[in-house]
C-alpha cells in the first residue's frame, strides 16, 4: 500500500491538533500533553501492582494475604 | 505452574482444556488455590468477585492458604530478568489524534489510549549520543534502537493488542540526536528528530475470531520530535520527551479497528518511566527483541 503522505499536513498552530497534525518543534509539547493520560486515567496506578506473578506469590506468602492477578493477552498494562 | 493450578478451575476452565486463552482477573492463595475469578471490566461484577474471593479466603486454614516452602528462595527464569537496570526505560503512550468523524466515537473507542514500555540497553543508549558531547554535534541512533521503536512501539495498539512489524515491513526508521546545550562534564541537552514508516500488504483478519481476511494492509507513518537531558556523570537520562505523530491505517485481529481501516491520525508520547515497580513490566514484544 502506498503511504498516504498527502494526509500528513502541517498543523496551523498550537492548540489545534487534528487528525492531520504533523509533529514539529513548535507543537511537540502539545502533542505529548494531548497523548499522556491525566490523573483520572492514571488511577489504576494507585494500586501497588507488582510486575510479575511470582513477586506477588512471594509477597502474599510473607504477608499471608491473597493474590490478585490481572492476566491479559497482549500487554498487561494495555487495553486488550 | 502455580498459575495453571488455579486457572484450570477458573472462569475459562473450558479454555484450559482446549488450550485457549486464560485471560482474566484471578484471586488465588499463595499455595495455588483458586478463590474466585472473572474476565470482565464491569466494576460491579469485579467487586462481587473480590468479595467472594475474600469470603473463600476466610474459610481456609493457614496450611491451605500458604506454600509449604519459602517462594523467595526459588528464582524463576523469566524475560523480565533482562530488565536493563543501567539502561534507558521508556514508556510509549498512544492515542488517536482528534477527528470529526470517528467510528465508535461515542463508545470507549473515542477516549481510548494505551501504553507499553520500551527497553534500551546501556550500550545502545550511549550510542544514541554523539561521542563528542559539544553543541551542534549530531548522532544517528543505532539501527537496532530505531528498528525496535518502529517494530514494537509505534504500532496501532490504541484500542487493544496488536502484532509487531517484521523487519521487512520497515520502510524508513531514522532518528538522530543533536546536542543543543551543554554544561561541561555535568549534562547535555539534546534535540531528537526522525521519521518512521512501516507498511505491510496482505489480508486483514475477519471479524472476531475469524481468520479469513479482506484484502488490505496496515502501516504507520510518523514524524518524531523531542528533547532530552543526559547526565554525563551518572550516565543516564534525567529527562526524555519524544512526540510522534502522523497516520496509521489498516488493522490486526484484535486491535478493534473493524470499519476504521482508512488512514487516520495517531500520536505517541515516549517518556521516561518513574522507576516504580510497575515500570518493570516487560515490553509487550520483549520476546521478539532478540536479547
Amino acid at each position: 500500500m502506498k503511504i498516504p503522505t498527502t494526509l500528513v499536513l502541517l498543523c496551523a498552530a498550537a492548540g489545534s491538533l487534528t487528525a492531520q497534525t504533523i509533529v514539529t518543534e513548535k507543537n511537540c509539547d502539545e502533542v505529548c500533553d494531548f497523548v499522556l493520560p491525566d490523573k483520572a486515567e492514571q488511577r489504576w496506578r494507585d494500586i501497588p501492582w507488582l510486575p510479575t506473578f511470582w513477586e506477588g506469590v512471594v509477597e502474599a506468602q510473607e504477608e499471608d494475604r491473597p493474590i490478585l492477578l490481572w492476566a491479559m493477552n497482549g500487554h498487561p498494562l494495555a487495553l486488550t | 505452574m502455580l498459575f495453571r493450578e488455579f486457572a484450570q478451575h477458573g472462569h475459562y476452565a473450558d479454555n484450559f482444556r482446549r488450550g485457549a486463552t486464560l485471560q482474566g482477573i484471578y484471586c488465588a492463595t499463595p499455595s495455588g488455590r483458586l478463590l474466585a475469578s472473572i474476565n470482565s471490566n464491569d466494576p460491579g461484577r469485579m467487586a462481587r468477585m473480590l468479595r467472594e474471593a475474600l469470603a473463600a479466603w476466610e474459610q481456609l486454614s493457614e496450611e491451605e492458604r500458604l506454600l509449604p516452602y519459602d517462594p523467595a528462595e526459588r528464582s524463576i527464569e523469566r524475560l523480565e530478568n533482562l530488565y536493563p537496570e543501567d539502561g534507558l526505560i521508556l514508556r510509549c503512550t498512544v492515542r488517536d489524534l482528534p477527528r470529526e468523524r470517528q467510528a465508535g466515537r461515542d463508545t470507549w473507542w473515542g477516549e481510548a489510549w494505551n501504553q507499553d514500555t520500551l527497553w534500551i540497553r546501556k550500550d545502545e543508549m550511549l550510542a544514541m549520543l554523539p561521542r563528542k558531547l559539544s553543541k551542534g554535534t549530531v548522532q544517528a541512533w543505532p539501527e537496532a534502537v530505531a528498528q525496535r521503536l518502529a517494530r514494537f512501539s509505534l504500532v496501532d495498539f490504541v484500542r487493544g493488542q496488536t502484532v509487531a512489524y517484521e523487519p521487512g515491513h520497515i520502510v524508513l526508521a531514522e532518528l538522530q540526536s543533536e546536542v543543543t546545550k551543554t554544561r561541561r562534564g555535568k549534562w547535555v541537552e539534546i534535540k531528537i528528530s526522525g521519521q518512521i514508516r512501516t507498511s505491510t500488504t496482505g489480508s486483514w483478519p475477519g471479524e472476531g475470531l475469524e481468520l479469513s481476511g479482506t484484502p488490505g494492509g496496515r502501516g504507520v507513518g510518523v514524524e518524531l520530535v523531542g528533547t532530552a537531558r543526559f547526565d554525563v556523570r551518572e550516565e543516564r537520562f534525567t529527562a526524555f520527551e519524544l512526540a510522534a505523530g502522523g497516520v496509521r491505517w489498516g488493522r490486526t485481529e484484535f486491535n478493534f479497528r473493524e470499519g476504521d481501516e482508512a488512514p487516520a491520525g495517531i500520536a505517541f508520547a515516549i517518556t521516561l518511566t518513574e522507576g516504580e515497580a510497575l515500570d518493570r513490566v516487560a515490553p509487550a514484544f520483549l520476546w521478539q527483541y532478540g536479547w
